[in-house]
C-alpha cells in the first residue's frame, strides 16, 4: 500500500515562523535640524516660471529640498537646517518674498498601506495639537504621514503620538537627513 | 536541501501551452538540483471562467439584492486557486513529476480571521518539508489560508489575503521554508522602468532593492505585490521577477546597499483621483476647521492624501470612487466655532459653511438661508470649495533623492514646459509624485522616461 504523502520523518527545518507586518501604524521616524521656506509668488502668470527658477536655483546651488508643495500663491518646502543660510542667500537673488523658519523637525508616522485607512490624519492632528505642536507642512505616501513641527515640541509630540497609536518607545527611530550623494543615476 | 519557491500568475497558467511553459520552469529548477515548491494563482484574468472576479460575480449573481458575506466570498474566491492548483499539479504529473496539490490550509498557512484581507500570522511548514523529502513537488494555492481556534472565531475557516495575495503566499513560504530564493513568474521579463504599454522603450532592471520594488508596487506597477516585497525584505529572502515565456534572466530584488548613490528606478502611475481645495481663509480657527474636515472624512471612511495646507487653504486628494461621498459631506458642512469670551460686537461665534461651486452646492444653497436669522449673534463665513476631477498620480521612484539636489527641478521643468499642469506634489525618501490630469498621463510618463532614462 502506498503511504500517504508526507507521513515520513520530520525535519529540523520545520520550525514555526511568525511574520507579516501588522496593520496600521507601527513606527515613528524622527528627523531633526530641519528648516522650512515659503516663497510668495503673487503673479499667477509668472508662477510656473518663478517656481521653476526657484527649483533650478537651489539645484545649481546643490541644496536638496523636500516636502515640496505648490500653492496658488507660492511654493513651500523643507530643507536641512544647515543649508538654510545658504538657501536664503541664493534665493535673495531672485527678488522674491521669502520667509523661513528654522529649528523644526519632521516626525513621520509609518504604517503599512496607509491609504487603506481613514482617520489617521485626525488622530495625528489631535495628538500634535495635544502636544501643543504647530504643523508647518505635511507630506504623505502609501506608508507614511510626515509632519513638520517645532523641534521644541518634538518630545511631547512623540509622547502623544506613541500614546495615540499605542506604541512603545522602541518604535521611534532617528533618521538623519542623508548626506549628499554622488548624484542620481539612471 | 536547496528549496526554490516558484510562483506563477494567472496568465502563466491560463492555457495548456502556458502551463507547459510554466511546468518547464519547475522541471528546470528540479534538474538544477532545487526542490521546487510551486504557488499558483487562479487561472486567467477577469472574465476567464475560473478567475477570481468571475467567481465573485457568480456568487453575487445569486441575488444582486443580497450581498454575500465576506466569509462566503472568501470560500468562493479560494476555489479559483484550488482549481488552478489541481490542474497544475496534474500538468506536472503528466510530465513525469511527482506533484501534489495543496490548499493554503494544507500547506500550513495560518491567518488572522479578517476575511478578504487576512494577514498571515504563521506558517507551519512541516508537511511541505516532509513532502519535499519524499521527492514531491508541492503545488500550493496562492492567496489563501485558514484560521485556527482562538476566542470567538471558527477553526479552519478559509480566508483570502487580498489582491496580490499569491505573491504574498510565495514570499511567506520562502521565509518559512528558508528557501534559497523566491521566483515570481509573470508575463513580463522583469521589473521595468515604466509601463511598457506606455513606453515601449522601457528598460528591464537587472536588480533593485526591496524598498524600491515595494515603492514601485505601491505607486502603481503591478509586477510584485508590496506585501510580498516587504516580507522578503523583513526576512532577507532573494526575490526574482521573471517571465514564464522567455529565458531572460529577470530582475533580482535584494537588500539595498545604503552606501550606494541616489538612484532612479522607474516611473509609475496610479489612481483615479479628485483634487479638492478648500479656501478657509486666514483665521486663527483654521487648525480646528481642518480637524473637523479630517474627522468628517474619517467618519465616512474616506481616505485623504496629498494633504497640503497654506495659511489660507487646505487641499487634499480622494479616490474618485468616494468623491461623491466627500462632496456630499463637504457641501453645506458647518463648523461652528464659539467665541470665548463673546466678542465686543456681541457675536457669540463664527459658523464656517462649505460651499461648492455653482451646480454642486445643493446642500449649501438650502442651508445657507437658514443661518441668516442667526447672523445678529453669529458671524457666518463661506468656505469656497473647488474640485479638479479626473486626476491621477505619476511617481518617479528615486531612492536617496532627498540628499540630491535637482531631481525635482528637472522633473518640474520637463512637465511644465510641455504644458502639463501639476496640481500638487508629494515626496518621500523613495519617490516624488505629481498629481496631474488623467489626460496627460501617457505624455508625462513618456516625457519623464525620456528625460530620466534615455538621455
Amino acid at each position: 500500500m502506498n503511504r500517504l504523502p508526507g507521513t515520513q520523518q520530520r525535519s529540523a527545518r520545520g520550525s514555526r515562523v511568525s511574520f507579516e507586518r501588522a496593520r496600521g501604524i507601527y513606527a515613528l521616524h524622527v528627523t531633526r535640524d530641519v528648516a522650512h521656506a515659503r516663497i510668495q509668488l503673487n503673479d499667477t502668470d509668472e508662477r510656473i516660471s518663478a517656481t521653476s527658477a526657484v527649483l533650478n536655483l537651489l539645484a545649481k546651488a546643490d541644496i536638496p529640498i523636500f516636502l515640496i508643495k505648490l500653492h496658488k500663491s507660492g511654493i513651500t518646502f523643507a530643507l536641512a537646517g544647515s543649508d538654510l543660510s545658504r538657501a536664503e542667500a541664493e534665493l535673495s537673488r531672485l527678488n522674491l518674498s521669502v520667509t523661513t523658519r528654522r529649528d523644526l523637525a519632521v516626525v513621520a508616522i509609518i504604517a503599512g498601506s496607509m491609504r487603506e485607512f481613514s482617520g489617521i490624519m485626525t488622530d495625528i492632528s489631535d495628538a500634535l495639537l495635544t502636544a501643543g505642536a504647530t504643523i508647518y507642512e505635511t507630506g504623505d505616501s502609501h506608508d507614511s504621514v510626515q509632519c513638520l513641527i517645532e523641534a521644541e515640541r518634538l518630545s511631547d509630540s512623540i509622547t502623544c503620538l506613541l500614546e495615540t497609536f499605542d506604541l512603545g518607545a522602541e518604535a521611534v527611530t532617528e533618521r538623519p537627513l542623508q548626506a549628499n550623494s554622488e548624484g542620481a543615476t539612471s | 536541501m536547496k528549496i526554490l519557491v516558484q510562483k506563477f500568475g494567472g496568465t502563466s497558467v491560463d492555457r495548456p501551452e502556458h502551463r507547459t511553459l510554466a511546468a518547464r520552469k519547475v522541471i528546470q529548477a528540479r534538474d538544477a538540483g532545487f526542490s521546487p515548491v510551486v504557488v499558483v494563482s487562479a487561472i486567467g484574468r477577469a472574465g476567464a471562467p475560473y478567475a477570481t472576479d468571475t467567481l465573485i460575480k457568480f456568487l453575487k449573481d445569486v441575488d444582486p439584492q443580497t450581498p454575500p458575506s465576506e466569509r462566503e466570498l472568501d470560500m468562493m474566491m479560494a476555489c479559483g486557486e484550488i482549481i488552478s492548483t489541481a490542474v497544475f499539479a496534474q500538468t506536472l504529473t503528466a510530465k513525469g513529476c511527482k506533484a501534489i496539490a495543496l490548499s493554503g490550509g494544507q500547506a500550513g498557512i495560518i491567518t488572522d480571521p479578517k476575511f478578504g484581507d487576512a494577514r498571515i500570522s504563521e506558517i507551519r511548514p512541516q508537511y511541505i518539508l516532509r513532502l519535499l523529502e519524499q521527492g514531491y513537488i508541492p503545488v500550493v494555492c496562492g492567496f489563501q489560508g485558514i484560521t485556527e481556534p482562538s476566542g470567538d472565531y471558527e477553526h479552519g475557516a478559509i480566508t483570502t489575503l487580498g489582491r496580490g495575495g499569491s505573491d504574498t503566499t510565495a514570499a511567506a513560504l520562502g521565509v518559512a521554508l528558508h528557501a534559497d530564493a523566491v521566483e515570481i513568474f509573470t508575463d513580463v521579463d522583469g521589473i521595468k522602468t515604466a509601463d511598457p504599454d506606455l513606453v515601449p522603450r522601457a528598460l528591464t532592471l537587472d536588480s533593485c532593492s526591496y524598498e524600491e520594488v515595494a515603492e514601485i508596487a505601491h505607486q502603481g506597477a503591478k509586477v510584485v505585490h508590496p506585501r510580498a516585497a516587504e516580507l522578503a525584505m523583513d526576512h532577507n529572502i532573494p526575490l526574482w521577477v521573471k517571465s514564464t515565456f522567455s529565458d531572460a534572466p529577470g530582475t533580482c530584488i535584494a537588500m539595498r546597499d545604503h552606501t550606494s548613490p541616489a538612484r532612479l528606478t522607474g516611473i509609475t502611475h496610479t489612481g483615479r483621483a479628485v483634487f479638492i481645495r478648500l479656501e478657509i481663509g486666514e483665521t486663527v480657527h483654521k487648525q480646528q476647521i481642518e480637524r473637523e474636515v479630517y474627522r468628517m472624512m474619517a467618519r465616512a471612511g474616506v481616505s485623504i492624501y496629498f494633504v497640503t495646507f497654506s495659511s489660507r487653504t487646505l487641499s487634499f486628494v480622494v479616490d474618485r470612487k468616494v468623491y461623491p461621498i466627500a462632496r456630499d459631506l463637504l457641501d453645506g458642512m458647518v463648523v461652528p466655532i464659539p467665541h470665548e469670551p463673546v466678542e465686543a460686537d456681541g457675536k457669540v461665534g463664527t459658523f464656517y459653511i462649505f460651499k461648492y461651486s455653482e451646480g454642486e452646492d445643493l446642500a449649501y444653497s438650502v442651508q445657507r438661508p437658514l443661518l441668516e436669522p442667526m447672523e445678529r449673534s453669529i458671524t457666518v463665513r463661506d468656505v469656497p470649495a473647488t474640485a479638479v476631477e479626473n486626476c491621477t498620480v505619476v511617481s518617479v521612484i528615486a531612492s536617496g533623492h532627498r540628499a540630491k539636489s535637482g531631481v525635482m527641478a528637472r522633473i518640474f521643468e520637463c512637465l511644465t514646459s510641455a504644458g502639463v499642469p501639476i496640481y500638487q506634489t508629494a515626496d518621500t525618501e523613495m519617490s516624488i509624485s505629481f498629481l496631474i490630469s488623467e489626460t496627460d498621463v501617457d505624455r508625462s510618463v513618456t516625457l519623464l522616461h525620456g528625460l530620466l532614462f534615455e538621455d
